[in-house]
């Protein structure tokens, strides 16, 4: 099975957002910032959870806030 | 170097210190005989149970140190918040820390059968939990440096 890369379009959908920081949003989701910027960098694959939450944050569906490519 | 780095690195350090602080006392007591015969052993348990101690109080005052500091400075601290990323950190760093146990566990055991005595197998024991515990912070440390 490929494994693929999971991007997202977190950055934009925070500048879109009247340039919500980081830290805005790790409190919105329960999350540390450390933990966003390893997400926004692509570093960190979050659970499904955590996934929706941000959606959920950003009012959007879960498909426009993350994106799996296949290798 | 964010605080949880820092942190999980003086961690790593105080679990050096702690045990070579152990390992001296040892030598002492191996030098004077001390650790010869079944008195040797309760002797050991003694150290031991110091070891535990120094750990866990050592443990708890770096933290509340670190918390200090990083507050202090006007650094960002996570004390107090926990969340699936770090659980993920923490979960494939004692993956490792348990190898280390389990080869702790088996030198142990080749020690008894070689017929080493007790105590060197429970310092065996011992050093594989040590290390266990040195490895797991280390490994912490490198993925939040590395920002997984």
């Amino acid at each position: 099975m490929p494994k693929g890369r999971i991007s997202n379009t977190i950055r934009r959908l925070r500048f879109d957002a009247g340039e919500m920081t980081q830290k805005d949003l790790a409190e919105k989701v329960g999350v540390t910032r450390q933990t966003i910027v390893a997400i926004e960098a692509a570093k960190y694959s979050p659970t499904l959870e955590l996934a929706f939450q941000i959606a959920h944050v950003f009012g959007r569906p879960l498909n426009e806030v993350f994106q799996w490519e296949p290798d | 170097m964010s605080w949880v780095e820092r942190a999980t690195l003086v961690q790593a350090l105080r679990a050096v210190v702690i045990w070579l602080w152990f390992l001296d006392r040892q030598r002492d007591h191996l030098v004077s005989g001390a650790l010869d015969g079944p008195q040797g052993l309760t002797l050991l348990g003694w150290e031991m149970l110091l070891l535990i101690i120094a750990t866990v109080v050592a443990g708890i005052v770096i933290q509340i140190g670190a918390v200090i500091l990083s507050t202090a400075t006007g650094q960002e601290t996570i004390a107090g918040l926990e969340d699936e990323r770090d659980r993920l950190i923490e979960a494939l760093a004692m993956v490792k820390g348990f190898t280390m146990v389990g080869f702790g566990f088996l030198a142990a055991v080749l020690a008894l059968w070689q017929g080493w005595g007790a105590v060197w197998a429970m310092n065996l024991l011992l050093a594989g939990m040590v290390l266990s515990d040195i490895v797991v912070n280390l490994l912490k440390f490198w993925r939040y440096a590395r920002g997984d």
